[in-house]
């Protein structure tokens, strides 16, 4: 079985489950991403090289729609040039339009990975934190769904990662997209006693708290800007901390042609003298933000209703003790006081108050953290999950081998088995 | 009621419509589009859009541009005009007047017209063996439906003129898609008796019989080249004939152009198949009562299609009584049934064709069953009398309005 993953960047939300998939006799995984941010796991990855859309040429309101169709050509021209094996499955963790075109060129079935699902009118609010929306960016709302709702069509069936992602999806596309996490490697997530308390070459004194900031990328969306504001009421109130920010910076939309200032460039100008307490570490290895997450005594997760980032659950699988926003996507995970906290997103000071009290005394609550990794464990890990997504890559779709259809039936009676006798 | 009809054009698909409501039932109506026209009858609002997709654009995305620029062209048209009352239901064409950004100026549900889903190796392209796409056309036909899923996304329901158009969406929207044809005014669209057989200023003699052809464009998609292979099997047997064909020498559907080096597909046509030019008069585009007369001195009216969007010009043909000779595709037989309103065949058998068309010519007393058939087909299904009251009632229905349409309509 030959499975093309496609996606922005490698290794992302499903290398960890491309490696044990590829364990198994007779099933091969390749990939075409964008960029490679660990070069160790580069082995059957093929890059794709989008031309960029300039500014001069689609309007404010359709540039990524234009941006998606330049991903959709170049991952074609990838696909055609680089690919070892033809297919039996594309596995689409873009979701973005991105393989119409690889229909012309294999003729397999394609999984779609649907991440996100605007909602024009609804959660605008969110996107841009506390600044007001301008009318071209609430319209520009409008049309971010088009190349979601081509791949809705054109996929075999669609994966999310939570049932608050499904929830967003046009309810005409709900039998087709099941939840199904794409699985922690809780071997490599794990805590580690022996971890060096040096973060970036810079040693942090046994004192000194370690709060992580995880978020996929430092904007709105994943609450950057409540965080800052929550760093700094828990610097005021517990001055002995660091703050280790993981998470690629990104650029805000231009307006009107002009490149705006990112979240943490506003803040570095506007806060130099917090600036100190900050590490940002971007583009982290999963063996290396393991090690971060063992020596960190809270990890702050914040996002507005969106997908959580793959880090929150590596976080919970070790044993982090985790205070996430108290939103649908991150409550799939994480029960108040039972496997993490919980905290209201725009209430800066309640997301302080329940991280000073872990600051004051960690020990009272490590508790939290070991039932976070239990949680884990027991619901998200690849062991768990692995089988399952075999089992719907082998069914999806009609036309593969029929040695493989017979794994799926086999499978799926396994499956049914377990499940009666649970 | 207060609805807000959207199109590019004037009168369209939604001009004899609005019109109507407007007329008898005192709907207030409203209409923006981008060429007004030269009428009183509604109020307009002119919309222009802004800009267009220029070679910044990927190749792949310009369709979408251009539809989302129209569609910011109506936002800031109606954002300006401030329409008061504000509408209850607004009616757009997908595609041709996009109501993407309306959603941000009215709470009001939007209800589409949907033309058509572009498939890739569909039932069209099948009957277009020598066109073979280009793969970056190929790929454009991916990303063609972008805008239409948009509109299929928002819209609280929708309808296309056609069962066979229906059938072209995404099963997963059909719930939301009700057929309902376009309307045909039948009380103007109607076999004019005893005219002279004058057609633009050309005098047809009594011994002549009339093979009509009417299309928007001289094009693949409609069967042109069908046509006039089928024509030259006709003369050849039956001299005493003349076919008027009634339209424009340019290419509105699929891609003709690309694949020839003549100016025009007609000229391509001709070349190829040399057909005796004093067999055929060209009118040129002419209007509606032009073509109501032309239609009533018609013998033998010849549409064809490939499985796309059903031409008024058939159903017009129908309606005015002509005995139509047609083709075996979708739309076509979804009006149709051979032997009874109409003669078909396969849409590449031209002597099928010819054959139906001469058995008209040699016996048209024992043929005129067939266009008293059509017509009576139309009054049944396609006649304004039939669709509009099914229109109002989803509009009243998508605006939470009682209405209630009475059995039978005529436009003002």
């Amino acid at each position: 079985m030959n499975v093309l993953f496609v996606s922005k960047e490698h290794p992302g939300r499903f290398a960890a489950l491309a490696r044990e998939l590829a364990k198994s006799p007779d099933w091969h995984c390749e990939f075409l991403c964008e960029k490679v941010t660990d070069p160790a796991e580069a082995e059957g990855v093929h890059l794709y090289l989008p031309e960029k859309a300039g500014p001069r040429g689609a309007h404010f309101v359709t540039r990524l729609f234009d941006q998606q169709v330049r991903d959709a050509e170049a991952i074609y021209d990838a696909a055609r040039s680089s690919c070892r094996r033809t297919p039996d499955i594309v596995v689409d963790a873009a979701g973005t339009g991105s393989c119409l075109p690889l229909r012309d060129l294999f003729r397999c079935p394609v999984v779609g990975y649907f991440e996100y699902f605007h909602q024009p009118g609804k959660a605008a609010p969110h996107t841009r934190g506390r600044q007001q929306m301008t009318e071209e960016e609430l319209l520009r709302l409008r049309t971010a769904n088009a190349a979601v709702l081509l791949d809705l069509v054109n996929c075999d069936c669609g994966l999310t990662s939570t049932v608050f992602q499904h929830s967003l999806l046009p309810k005409e596309f709900s039998h087709k997209v099941r939840v199904l996490f794409e699985g922690c490697d809780v071997d490599t997530f794990r805590r580690r006693n022996d971890v060096p308390r040096v973060i970036a070459q810079k040693k942090i004194a046994a004192h000194t708290r370690i709060v992580t900031y995880l978020g996929s990328r430092l904007n709105s969306s994943s609450g950057f800007e409540t965080f800052l504001d929550t760093a700094e009421e828990i610097v005021r109130r517990y001055p002995d901390v660091v703050f280790v920010v993981c998470g690629g910076d990104v650029p805000a939309p231009a307006i009107e042609g002009k490149p705006t200032e990112t979240v943490k460039e506003r803040f570095l100008r506007e806060k130099k003298a917090q600036a100190s307490k900050f590490i940002f570490l971007e583009n982290l290895r999963a063996r290396d933000l393991a090690k971060l997450l063992s020596i960190s005594d809270l990890a702050i997760h914040l996002t507005v209703p969106s997908a959580p980032a793959p880090a929150l659950i590596a976080a919970m699988a070790c044993e982090c003790v985790v205070l996430g926003s108290d939103f649908a996507p991150v409550r799939e995970f994480i029960r108040h006081r039972q496997n993490g906290l919980l905290a209201g997103l725009y209430s800066t000071m309640a997301l302080a108050d329940e991280a000073v009290r872990v600051l004051q005394s960690p020990g009272d609550y490590r508790v939290l953290g070991a039932r976070a990794r239990a949680f884990v464990v027991q619901h998200l890990s690849l062991q768990v999950t692995v089988p399952r997504f075999r089992q719907l890559l082998l069914s999806a779709g009609d036309r593969l081998p029929d040695q493989f259809a017979f794994e799926a039936i086999n499978l799926e009676a396994q499956e049914e088995s377990a499940n009666e006798e649970a | 009621m207060n609805v807000l009809f959207v199109h590019q054009n004037f009168p369209a698909q939604f001009g004899t419509i609005a019109t109507a409501l407007a007329g008898n039932y005192g709907w207030n109506c409203t209409f923006v589009t981008k060429w007004p026209g030269k009428t009183d009858a509604l109020p307009m609002v002119k919309y222009k859009p802004v800009g267009g997709a220029n070679e910044g654009v990927h190749f792949l995305a310009r369709n979408f541009e251009n539809t989302s620029r129209a569609a910011l062209g109506v936002y800031q048209a109606l954002k300006k005009a401030d329409l008061k009352p504000k509408p209850d239901v607004i009616v757009s064409h997908s595609g041709f007047g996009s109501t993407l950004f309306l959603k941000d100026l009215y709470e009001c549900p939007v209800v589409n017209l949907f033309e058509f889903y572009y498939r890739l190796r569909s039932d069209a392209d099948a009957c277009l063996p020598s066109a073979s796409m280009e793969p970056r056309f190929e790929q454009r036909m991916r990303f063609l439906n972008a805008c239409i899923l948009l509109d299929l996304h928002e819209a609280a329901a929708g309808y296309t003129p056609t069962h066979f158009q229906r059938n072209q969406f995404p099963k997963e929207y059909l719930p939301k898609i009700e057929t309902i044809f376009d309307g045909v005014d039948t009380q103007r669209f109607s076999r004019q008796p005893n005219l002279p057989r004058v057609i633009k200023g050309r005098t047809i003699p009594d011994d002549v019989k009339i093979v009509t052809y009417v299309s928007r464009g001289f094009e693949s998609m409609r069967g042109y080249d069908i046509f006039i292979q089928a024509a030259k099997r006709i003369y050849a047997e039956f001299p005493k004939v003349l076919f008027v064909c009634v339209g424009s020498d340019r290419v509105c559907y699929g891609g003709d152009k690309r694949r020839i080096t003549e100016k025009s597909f007609r000229e391509h046509i001709e070349k190829r198949e040399q057909p005796d030019p004093d067999k055929f008069f060209y009118t040129g585009v002419v209007p509606a009562d032009e073509l109501i007369r032309i239609l009533s001195l018609s013998d033998v009216h010849i549409y064809f299609t490939v499985p796309f969007v059903l031409s008024w010009s058939m159903i017009n043909a129908m309606s005015c009584g002509c005995n139509i000779v047609s083709c075996r595709t979708g739309p076509v037989e979804e009006a149709i049934v051979h032997n009874e309103n109409g003669l078909l065949a396969d849409y590449y058998d031209i002597e099928g064709h010819a054959q139906n068309a001469l058995k008209i010519l040699r016996d048209g007393a024992g043929y005129a069953r067939l266009g008293a058939n059509a017509r009576r087909t139309v009054e049944d299904k396609y006649s304004l009398n039939r669709t509009l009251p099914a229109l109002m009632r989803l509009l009243g229905r998508v605006a939470g309005k009682q209405v209630w349409p009475p059995p039978t309509v005529s436009a003002p």
